[in-house]
């Protein structure tokens, strides 16, 4: 894969996936950070959650 | 699946007969006072469905979406040349220590390698910006921006 194709987690948060797969530097899931990656994506959707429920009581 | 150079790219791929797709909200301007965990979803999938870029000719509908902490939805439903609909869904299940994508007809696999990686990406942009356009927080912090 040519550097050019792969991505990395963007600075802007108006970046699209498009952008980011522009981005030069290279970043790649290996096999043994699986785990490592799964815990990031849970720690995200439970903060994701968090905040829902947050406004949720803020609503109530 | 359909050849979308973005949605391969972005290993996106499909799941399960589940009520798991958001009807589109209409209103863009309304407070998030009031409404519901659903409902707060399903403001962030209008933000979850732009992140992949201009959709390919054809295409009807996109959702990407957080449907609780441990479950990621993407849906796409889109037309053929010869005007068939077709559609897909794809769940990605978190686990402790690996993910899984579950697909029409049962099929689970497990999510690796550059896969994985993509999904990462996407799901890093969707919480930085839902955080900042839906909530108005802080990624990092969770605090409200002033």
């Amino acid at each position: 894969m040519q550097a050019s194709e792969q991505y990395h987690v963007p600075a802007s948060y108006d970046q699209t996936i498009e952008d980011a797969y522009k981005t030069p530097e290279a970043a790649f899931v290996e096999p043994e950070r699986v785990g490592e990656t799964a815990a990031r994506l849970l720690a995200i959707g439970d903060r994701l959650e968090e905040v829902r429920l947050d406004e949720a009581r803020d609503a109530a | 699946m359909r050849p979308s150079k973005l949605f391969s790219k972005v290993a996106m791929g499909v799941v399960g007969s589940g009520d798991t797709r958001l009807p589109l909200i209409k209103s863009k301007k309304r407070p998030l006072k009031s409404l519901t965990k659903r409902e707060l979803i399903q403001l962030e999938s209008e933000v979850g469905r732009t992140l992949f870029g201009e959709p390919p000719e054809g295409t009807t509908r996109r959702e990407f979406f957080n449907l609780d902490p441990k479950t990621w939805i993407w849906h796409e439903e889109w037309r053929d040349k010869h005007g068939k609909e077709h559609q897909i869904t794809t769940r990605y299940e978190i686990q402790e220590d690996s993910v899984i994508k579950v697909q029409p007809g049962l099929r689970y696999q497990k999510v690796e390698g550059q896969e994985l990686e993509n999904l990462r990406v996407a799901v890093e942009l969707y919480h930085e910006q839902v955080m900042r356009k839906i909530y108005k927080r802080d990624p990092r912090t969770g605090d409200k921006l002033l």
